[in-house]
């Protein structure tokens, strides 16, 4: 028998007042991490699928929507640029790399991305099975791509037309797997990779059957892409490069970090919302501790002066109360933490609306130790405040039966 | 907590070094010139002088009102005098700091509450474990059970205190008061509810307890049942 054993026969001996003060501070600890991790990991998630671009270049239109279609893969895409006008950009100086990419077919919802050799290495990925692209129609697979179709190196399929999953149009010409990238935990991970000349070989193809207007094997600088993905040697003249393009061509540039930035001060809103309703709710678990607590005292103020007459002193006693409420917020930290972590890893890995894959510190990270010392924290003031009246306790009054 | 007058509380103990010099005598309860004052109250309780020996009983006698259970309280250190020192064991236990008054009133110090009262979320036998704990002595199950069949109340160890009748808890509060070998058994009214047969058994018990602890019993009460079975008695 010790302070511990006594602590949780105390608890254990109300098992529906503490089930019901741990059940509230679970639900409240799971809300707070659950809506903290969740924007933790998009926010990685989509830092992470930027890659090492800089800038985007692509039709005019919405700055976001180029962004999100050509960079994230989760928009339509604004329009096309003409091939020479992204060429001519590739040539400058300031720039370190430029990937040229063209899509507009899906197969299974996956896209399928015509670029060039230097994709990959925007978000170094690397082949891990087969090889890359060498002739028109032939693919690698995303690694999640390839798990999810069941697609492997040797097998073909038939695009489909458009971006959506039940496309009703399928080429007929099929097209070839011959490698597998690696899982990286970037949006590579969700695409169907080919080379510039299948896209627009299918399209021509396509075209011809459509319109019947255009001519076979015409030149690179009379073809089109949807946008070009830029990275700088340095990004002292970024800004500039951006206000120069969208002033004098007919093209849009762009920066990702900076659209992704405001997209998520509007998505912010929504999240700190639900973060202050979850802290309000702690705050709430906290004051229902620190009542709780208070009424235990009040309630056993005639078992706390007994156990003073045994010989307890003032510390025992308070240890005793700080273990009674710590076991119950620890416990509830434990729950709270793995409820949020499994249902948010529930929610990336069963659906697609989330990118697949989970950061590398999902499990463990800055935004977690915050939390846990705001909880303990809320915890350390409602006890302090509680265990208040056992240092006042009138031993004498209490055995006197005059409280 | 009061301070007691030098002068007096000098010549009742000795210190040197803090560290607390036995005297070489029998007297193991001394009260001298003790009095108390309510915060709230200008009337002092004046008590009377006790000395008790070793292994002496001694039944305190009042009406309602007069201060017993304050007396009682005075006697284990619960509250501090006014004035006047209480010594047992020759340590003046008013002058031992809040901690060091716990620990002593948990080691030499066994008190049955007028009201029949254990720890309700704990086995008879876990209370029992809780007082030694908290009491600094080590715990063995089997003093605990032979201090549980002594009182008959053997078949209660492993029953919640709520599942217990009046006559278990009280037989219960006699094991909790004596269960750690107190110098000391003080007893509030612990007949004052009983019919004349369960009075003397509980007389008997709390006798027999003394007797086999080695302890000075006093028991204070306004029940006259029990005068004759204490040799000394004193009258507030």
């Amino acid at each position: 028998m010790n302070i511990w054993s006594i602590s949780i026969r105390n608890i254990s001996s109300k098992p529906w007042y503490s089930a019901l003060g741990l059940i509230t501070l679970t639900l409240s600890i799971t809300l707070l991490f659950g809506i903290q991790q969740l924007n933790y990991t998009v926010e990685s998630k989509l830092n992470n699928d930027l890659g090492t671009i800089d800038l985007v270049l692509g039709a005019k239109g919405s700055p976001l929507q180029l962004v999100l279609s050509s960079i994230l893969h989760i928009d339509n895409p604004t329009g096309n640029i003409s091939y020479e006008a992204a060429e001519a950009v590739q040539r400058n100086p300031l720039v370190k790399i430029a990937v040229p990419i063209s899509y507009g077919d899906n197969y299974k919802g996956f896209r399928i991305v015509g670029t060039t050799p230097d994709f990959p290495t925007l978000y170094n990925v690397e082949i891990v099975q087969g090889r890359g692209p060498k002739y028109t129609l032939e693919v690698v697979l995303g690694n999640d791509v390839a798990q999810k179709t069941g697609l492997d190196i040797g097998d073909t399929f038939e695009s489909g037309h458009g971006l959506a999953a039940n496309s009703l149009h399928h080429h007929e010409r099929p097209m070839k797997v011959v490698g597998i990238y690696q899982p990286s935990g970037t949006v590579i991970d969700r695409l169907i990779v080919t080379g510039l000349d299948s896209v627009w070989e299918l399209h021509e193809h396509h075209d011809h059957e459509d319109e019947n207007s255009k001519e076979a094997g015409e030149e690179h600088y009379n073809k089109e892409i949807t946008s070009l993905l830029v990275s700088f040697k340095n990004l002292s003249g970024l800004l500039k490069f951006s206000n120069t393009i969208n002033r004098n061509t007919g093209m849009q540039a762009a920066i990702p970090r900076y659209e992704l930035d405001r997209l998520f001060s509007f998505v912010g809103i929504g999240v700190k919302t639900i973060s202050w309703i979850a802290f309000l709710i702690l705050l709430l678990s906290g004051l229902m501790i620190c009542l709780n607590l208070i009424q235990m005292v009040k309630d056993r103020s005639f078992d706390l002066a007994l156990y003073r007459t045994y010989g307890a002193s003032h510390l025992q006693l308070v240890m005793m109360l700080i273990l009674e409420a710590f076991i119950l917020v620890i416990l509830a930290l434990i729950l709270g933490y793995i409820l949020s972590q499994t249902t948010i890893y529930c929610v990336l890995y069963y659906t697609s609306l989330l990118p697949v894959g989970l950061p590398a510190d999902f499990w463990f990270n800055s935004n977690i130790m915050n939390l846990i010392f705001i909880v303990l924290s809320v915890a350390i003031i409602a006890v302090s405040i509680a265990i208040y009246p056992v240092l006042k306790l009138n031993i004498s009054k209490i055995l006197s039966h005059e409280i | 907590m009061q301070k007691l007058r030098p002068g007096k509380k000098d010549s009742l103990i000795q210190r040197i070094n803090g560290q607390f010099e036995k005297k070489n005598n029998l007297e193991m309860i001394e009260v001298q010139n003790l009095n108390f004052r309510y915060k709230k109250d200008s009337r002092i309780l004046n008590f009377p002088n006790i000395t008790l020996n070793n292994s002496e009983s001694l039944l305190i006698l009042g009406r309602s009102g007069v201060g017993k259970t304050t007396l009682l309280h005075l006697l284990s250190g619960l509250l501090s005098p006014y004035h006047g020192a209480v010594v047992v064991d020759d340590v003046a236990i008013h002058e031992l700091s809040p901690k060091r008054l716990d620990a002593f009133r948990g080691h030499h110090i066994g008190i049955i509450f007028q009201r029949n009262h254990a720890i309700s979320t704990l086995t008879v036998e876990e209370n029992l474990r809780a007082r030694l704990f908290f009491s600094g002595r080590a715990i063995n199950t089997v003093v605990i059970q032979q201090l549980l069949e002594s009182l008959n109340i053997a078949d209660c160890i492993s029953h919640r205190t709520n599942e217990l009748s009046e006559g278990q808890l009280q037989r219960l509060g006699i094991a909790m008061a004596v269960i750690h070998s107190p110098r000391v058994i003080l007893a509030d009214e612990p007949t004052s509810s009983l019919d004349d047969e369960n009075c003397m058994k509980v007389i008997d018990l709390l006798k027999k307890q003394a007797e086999l602890n080695d302890a000075n019993l006093v028991v204070i009460t306004h029940d006259q049942r029990i005068t004759a079975h204490f040799s000394k008695t004193i009258f507030l």
